[in-house]
């Protein structure tokens, strides 16, 4: 009985660590795009010349 | 799982950050230098010029005026473009480990080190070649249309690039070429700049400045090709040490 228990609470477990794994990813990434918009696209004055030769050698648009 | 990749983006970041700051310093950097010595001979001609596209007072103030901080010239310059370097370092890392990880996960690829260069290969294509054959690397005093207008242009071309190549690469038989047309369409759309390409009007600075603008071209696809294909290497590296130390499983997927 425990033998046939075993899968489908492991496959409960594992279908829901799949959306917890596949939401830390996701924040992983947003993580990574608020970094570039602050380097690369913030239209502040002084975050534009803190970053400038990044941006240009980046090429992300700038002046 | 969500330390361990954003702990593994700041690593890797730092390592491409320096990587790319030595890029600089032999590649893009003396001639971004040098190109700002015609950036404004002018101040008035200069501004006048600019004002046709100015993006200062909706954009929350992005000036080109000197009243705004800058660093100064020299080491703080140096220090400030190696931070922003790091920071872009992070942010490409973190979304290439993503981009990785789930590609492992569904096993379409093994996090070696040749199928990172592969990846940072296409990471390079995508986020640097797609958006500069429309808009080539600009060097500093050379006239475009709006920022805003190429801002959200650069995004929307570098994520169409990534999808589209994602689907050359992934799709099977006939759809693969569904990722044609993500490639080329933005292409269609470019930001488009009438009048003269750099803001200096003296004919020996445009001379000088277009000399500068294609040694940019060069010096700025090489630096981004080192970055690139160093951060695909990493990022698969690093995802292979994470996977086997089980940081990456679904078991441990809250750790």
């Amino acid at each position: 009985m425990s033998v046939l228990s075993t899968p489908s609470t492991e496959r409960a477990s594992r279908s829901g660590s799949k959306v917890s794994s596949a939401i830390q990813q996701g924040a992983v990434a947003l993580f990574g795009a608020l970094i570039l918009y602050a380097v690369g696209f913030l239209p502040m004055s002084a975050a534009h010349n803190a970053a400038h030769d990044t941006r240009h050698t980046f090429v992300f648009p700038c002046h | 799982m969500f330390r361990s990749l954003i702990l593994s983006a700041c690593l890797v970041g730092v390592a491409l950050g320096l990587a790319m700051t030595a890029f600089q310093a032999v590649g893009t950097s003396p001639i971004i230098l040098a190109a700002e010595q015609y950036e404004s001979p002018e101040p008035v001609v200069h501004h006048t010029d600019h004002a046709s596209h100015d993006h200062g007072e909706q954009a929350g103030g992005h000036q080109h005026g000197d009243d705004a901080w800058a660093p100064a010239d020299g080491a703080e310059r140096l220090f400030f473009t190696t931070i922003s370097n790091v920071f872009a370092g992070i942010g490409f890392a973190a979304i290439l480990l993503v981009l990785m990880n789930q590609l492992r996960e569904r096993g379409r690829i093994a996090p070696k080190a040749h199928q990172g260069l592969l990846l940072g290969a296409l990471g390079f294509l995508a986020v640097f070649v797609a958006p500069s054959i429309g808009l080539p690397p600009e060097i500093p005093g050379a006239s475009a249309a709006a920022l805003e207008l190429r801002q959200s242009w650069w995004v929307v071309t570098v994520a169409c690039a990534a999808t589209g190549l994602g689907v050359l690469f992934l799709a099977t038989g006939w759809k693969r070429l569904l990722g044609v047309p993500l490639l080329i369409a933005p292409q269609f759309f470019v930001p488009s700049h009438e009048g003269a390409v750099f803001a200096n009007p003296d004919p020996e600075a445009v001379l000088a400045l277009t000399e500068l603008h294609h040694r940019f071209i060069w010096a700025s696809g090489l630096a981004n090709l080192g970055f690139w294909l160093l951060a695909g290497v990493l990022c698969a590296l690093v995802l292979k040490r994470l996977s086997d130390t089980g940081r990456l499983s679904d078991a441990n997927a809250s750790a």
